[in-house]
């Protein structure tokens, strides 16, 4: 009977000298003072520009719809709408350069006046240019990351061609490599 | 001179409410802190880390008085269908009568009418207008929280009413005088009366924490059963004299537990005398406070009807036990007692 | 003759030439398709001489082709895993059936539900007024005739005077001019209530003498919008239905989803699963008694559970990198692993939690107007319990042994992963829930040092591979802090459900509260509702409306006291 009453009283008057209270830091980063972020807090996403191909796996995978795709002339940008975000991590885990990144920044409240488009994360990737009809075609970056993963996985025997072929027909659309494929002599036919 | 008493006593009664209102604000500010460090949180800060003192400023000590000044300047609303001289008046009524209620209260030796005879009976009298009032405007309110609360506070004031003045009467029957200089006095030559008769001292600081509606008691004022009880249509200005008014009530309370039993304060002799004798009046007040917050703090709220059937029996005997010790105690030692 | 044979050769003499088919999918769950003339008949039959449970009717809309009611019975607290659904077809001109609830009044919210929600009309349901709706909406909407202004212009009209305007009977058998002294309203908003329910109760003084609740002010339409997001999103947005019990909304949908696409989830991600579900308990039980201190005043209590919460949030926070909503579980398995450096930080934890919680039973045992505040509170007795169909702690402190985790294990409950026992407390009161809640935290804490030290031993993939749906239906269970989850999936084999049910415990414990509220006080009204632990956001997740009619001979039934005083 007593042993409860006992403890409540010794609790409470422990309680007295130590409070478990922890200051928040009034507009500071936080990292500084806290006791503890853990590591894996998932906050804003951070693109990192020469990583992003622009492949749109983010777009496609994301829970709540919050990430879209728009291509202009020159360039396609990848956008996340915080708002609808649910920071789940998914963009972060299938992203295929490791470009998205889940930062621990977790407080996004914003000003409009101050900050326009806070609510977006945005990321442009140039696309390159076709040679031949001059539309635009694949962001500039996802080819050279093309590139680099279809040399790392091909067979040793014939990536020499490969590589000087993939140089000639990087430049040009679709539709023009097939078109002008006997020209630049990236048929396969020159193998027989 | 004839005008100087005149002069000391208009000074007196014009400080005396004021001081008791600063007073309460600084143990309504106790309560908070204490509350809050025995549930390991801070409460309002004493001092304000310097990072934020350009927001905050250097102390939150007045938060109490900043929240009944914002009462004061914002909105008073009254239901249409409320009885409205009813419930205009209460709050005034529980006002004028806890400041007629802090002229007759020593403070540290200091009172406006002096050793005025049946002081002790005026006190009691007028602080019994506080639940009073808050039945009549909680009733008239035309809520039904406020009538349940009426309700609740009216029984809680049956409840604990009794013991409170049976325990008061204990002491002053032992020191032979319904005045409260005198009781003080008395005391000063004696030992203070909680040491004389420590079953008042017990029955009367329970009923103390069911007249500030502290947990276990705070039945009239149970958020969630009657959002606020007889207090819930109150807004603006008219809720800003009902915290005035719970304010005082607490300081009238600790100086009433102080004067009767901790012998007010008046130890010292000596020149300086009378700043010593202020300074430990106040800290005995504090002191009842913090023993009035730790009990706030470690208990739930009782049922009405279970709050009403304690009160009528340990506090109920308890105070008992102590008038029949202020007999026996008068019987058995007649020159301890009787006058000298 | 087991009790599978034993149902199917007496519902197949029951019904006859109605018993138009059977089939057996998943692991012993029973699907009969019959005609619409003996549901009372089976309901009466499985309940009270069969000793089953009927957990909810599901409809599943086939547009032209009719409407398919899907009574759902259980058998699982007698026999692992055995479930007998009932399935209804009725046509799409005539969506007419009659009501079970004289036989099962666990079904009554279920029917009010579908009512409100779908065009299925049950004749004869003591009480078909509206619950998810609001009260001003008209019973019936014929297409062309819906005047939305005179609808809308009604909002502000209570059920006292559209009384008087439309004749309708009010709830609790009270006239306008008697409701002003006797007719307490706690809500929809109220410093009692986390979210929005509404209680109307009829006081005599301080008595609470009748009861009545309305919900459905959180209702967000998260049923239909499940039919439009494929499965693997589906599982992320199951976690937004409640604040409190994230992980266990994911486990039952995937627990039907990997049904469906029969696909076994390895071992690993089984003790991880279950970790979380079981760190989500602990935050759960301790978040109630810091709730329930807070109603009945012990406001230290509240400060002194939540400081102790804070700790198994932390180590939340370490394993998926967020409090709550933590986007750990997928179709086949959990997305991120346990690194082996936050193991020893999650013990000790959980060493502080267990001392922490003692401490605090201690305190809670022992305390005077505590106690008197928690004895003989809210009283429901076995019976009761079992005719409306109490789930989680509110029927284990009635002395009755149901739970999912035991009856039908999934995750790694079962009996080879882990060992544990079930806590069932005989009190019958808010005390005796107390006390349920409160050793189930440390039963979860002993579980949480097993999975941990499983995980230590044993390793494999996280995700196991996932395919088609390849079965049509599919029934997915798991236990919430507060009882039983139900999912039930209805698929067309593309990657995106054609419908999903959901039943919480909150919906079936919530309708036994009008029934626990008589008899007590005003006062001892917040700690009856908060000891059944009631999560509005889990109610309300799609608007159905029922209500639970229970109550034993001697007590009149709503429905009586709606006939009683119903003018025509």
């Amino acid at each position: 009977m007593a042993k409860g009453n006992l403890s409540l009283l010794k609790e409470v008057f422990q309680n007295l000298f130590h409070a478990v209270t922890i200051d928040y830091p009034a507009g500071t980063w936080p990292g500084k003072k806290y006791s503890q972020i853990p590591v894996g807090v998932r906050g804003k996403h951070k693109f990192d520009p020469e990583k992003c191909v622009g492949c749109g796996g983010c777009s496609m995978i994301c829970s709540s719809g919050a990430i879209s795709l728009e291509d202009t002339e020159d360039e396609r940008t990848v956008a996340i709408l915080l708002g609808r975000c649910i920071y789940c991590g998914r963009c972060q885990d299938i992203c295929p350069e490791k470009a998205l990144e889940l930062t621990p920044e977790f407080e996004l409240a914003y000003i409009e006046e101050e900050h326009k488009g806070g609510l977006y994360v945005k990321n442009s990737v140039i696309l390159a240019k076709c040679a031949g009809c001059g539309k635009s075609i694949f962001p500039a970056t996802h080819i050279v990351a093309s590139k680099r993963r279809l040399l790392e996985n091909i067979d040793s025997s014939v990536r020499d061609l490969v590589a000087a072929d993939f140089e000639i027909y990087r430049q040009y659309c679709l539709d023009c490599r097939q078109k002008l494929s006997f020209e630049l002599k990236t048929h396969p036919r020159k193998f027989y | 001179m004839e005008i100087y008493p005149l002069i000391e006593t208009a000074t007196l009664m014009i400080s005396a409410p004021v001081i008791a209102f600063l007073l309460g604000v600084a143990y309504c500010y106790e309560v908070r802190k204490v509350f809050a460090r025995l549930q390991s949180r801070k409460g309002p800060w004493f001092i304000v880390p310097s990072a934020l003192r350009p927001m905050l400023g250097f102390s939150r000590m007045l938060q109490p008085l900043y929240d009944i000044l914002k009462l004061l300047y914002k909105e008073t609303l009254v239901p249409t269908s409320a009885n409205k001289q009813l419930f205009k008046i209460a709050p005034y009524l529980a006002l004028i009568s806890l400041v007629i209620a802090t002229w007759f209260i020593p403070f540290a030796g200091y009172s406006s009418f002096g050793a005025f005879e049946f002081s002790l009976v005026v006190i009691l009298y007028l602080i019994l207008a506080v639940p009073m009032t808050f039945v009549v405007g909680g009733a008239g309110s035309s809520s039904p929280w406020g009538v349940l609360g009426a309700r609740r506070e009216a029984e809680l004031m049956l409840a604990y009413e009794v013991p409170l003045v049976i325990g008061i009467f204990a002491a002053a029957i032992m020191a032979n005088s319904l005045s409260l200089a005198e009781i003080v006095n008395f005391q000063k030559q004696r030992l203070p009366f909680i040491f004389l008769n420590p079953f008042a001292a017990i029955a009367v600081f329970l009923a103390f924490v069911g007249k500030l509606h502290m947990k276990p008691f705070d039945i009239p004022e149970a958020d969630v059963e009657i959002v606020a009880g007889p207090i819930t249509e109150y807004s603006g200005k008219l809720l800003g004299i009902v915290e005035i008014v719970r304010t005082i009530l607490i300081f009238v309370c600790a100086a009433l537990f102080t004067n009767v039993f901790l012998q007010g304060g008046l130890v010292f002799s000596g020149s300086l005398s009378p700043l010593f004798s202020v300074v430990l009046f106040i800290v005995q007040g504090s002191l009842i406070t913090f023993f009035i917050s730790l009990v706030h703090a470690m208990n739930p709220r009782y049922r009405i009807d279970q709050a009403f059937g304690w009160y009528a029996r340990i506090p109920l005997a308890t105070s008992l036990i102590a008038l029949a010790w202020a007999y026996a105690i008068k019987f058995m030692f007649p020159t301890l007692m009787i006058g000298v | 003759m087991t009790l599978a044979e034993r149902v199917m050769n007496d519902l197949r003499r029951l019904l006859g030439a109605d018993y138009l088919g059977d089939a057996w999918k998943q692991e012993k769950h029973l699907y009969i398709r019959t005609s619409s003339n003996h549901v009372e008949e089976v309901a009466e039959h499985i309940t009270k001489r069969l000793d089953g449970r009927l957990i909810h009717l599901s409809a599943v809309d086939y547009g032209w082709d009719g409407i398919d009611v899907v009574y759902h019975y259980a058998f699982d607290h007698i026999e692992r895993h055995f479930h007998v659904n009932v399935k209804v077809r009725v046509p799409a001109d005539r969506p007419e059936l009659p009501s079970v609830t004289a036989a099962a009044p666990q079904a009554s919210w279920s029917e009010r539900e579908m009512m409100d929600m779908t065009a299925v009309r049950f004749t004869s349901h003591p009480d078909p007024r509206h619950l998810w709706l609001p009260s001003e909406w008209p019973e019936t909407v014929e297409s062309g005739k819906f005047d939305e202004k005179e609808v809308l212009g009604r909002t502000d009209k209570t059920p006292e005077v559209l009384r008087r305007e439309r004749g309708e009977w009010i709830p609790l058998a009270i006239t306008p001019k008697a409701a002003e002294a006797s007719l307490i309203l706690l809500g929809p908003y109220h410093p009692l209530l986390i979210e929005s329910a509404y209680f109307r109760l009829k006081v005599d003084g301080e008595d609470v003498v009748d009861a009545d609740i309305k919900v459905g002010w959180n209702h967000r339409g998260i049923m239909k919008l499940f039919e439009s997001r494929s499965y693997s999103r589906g599982a992320f947005l199951a976690e937004k239905i409640c604040g409190i019990c994230n992980v266990c909304h994911t486990t039952a949908y995937l627990n039907a989803v990997e049904t469906l696409m029969q696909v076994e989830v390895p071992e690993r991600a089984r003790y991880i699963r279950t970790l979380m579900a079981e760190l989500e308990r602990i935050h759960s039980h301790l978040l109630w008694l810091g709730v329930a201190g807070d109603l009945i005043g012990f406001k230290t209590l509240f400060m002194l559970a939540w400081r102790t919460r804070e700790h198994v949030l932390d180590a939340l926070e370490l394993i998926s990198g967020s409090r709550r909503s933590h986007d750990m579980n997928l179709v086949g398995g959990v997305r991120t692993d346990i690194p082996e450096e936050i193991v020893p930080k999650i013990e000790e934890r959980l060493k502080i939690v267990k001392s922490e919680t003692r401490k605090l039973i201690d305190i809670v045992h022992d305390h005077p107007v505590a106690r008197k505040r928690l004895d003989d509170i809210g009283v429901l007795d076995t019976d009761t319990a079992k005719s409306a169909g109490a789930v989680g702690p509110t029927a284990r402190g009635s002395d009755w042994k149901i739970d999912v985790r035991w009856s039908d294990p999934y995750a790694a409950y079962g009996t080879e992963y882990l060992t544990w026992d079930v806590v069932v407390e005989g009190g019958k009161d808010a005390w005796a829930r107390t006390l349920v809640r409160l050793r189930e935290l440390l039963v979860s804490v002993d579980l949480c040092k097993q999975c941990l030290d499983a995980l230590k031993r044993t390793g494999g993939l996280l995700q196991a591979e996932v395919r088609e749906p390849n079965l049509e239906e599919a029934i997915g269970k798991a236990e919430a802090p507060r009882g039983e989850l139900f999912y039930y999936i209805v698929s067309d084999g593309t990657n995106i459900p054609y419908s999903v049910r959901i039943r919480t415990p909150s919906y079936r414990n919530n309708a036994i509260l009008p029934h626990m509220l008589k008899g007590y006080t005003i006062a001892d009204a917040p700690i009856i509702i908060g000891s059944i632990d009631p999560c509005y956001s889990c109610t309300d997740r799609k608007v159905v409306v029922e209500e639970a009619a229970t109550g034993k001979t001697q007590l009149l039934t709503v429905g009586n006291i709606h006939r009683k005083y119903r003018k025509r």
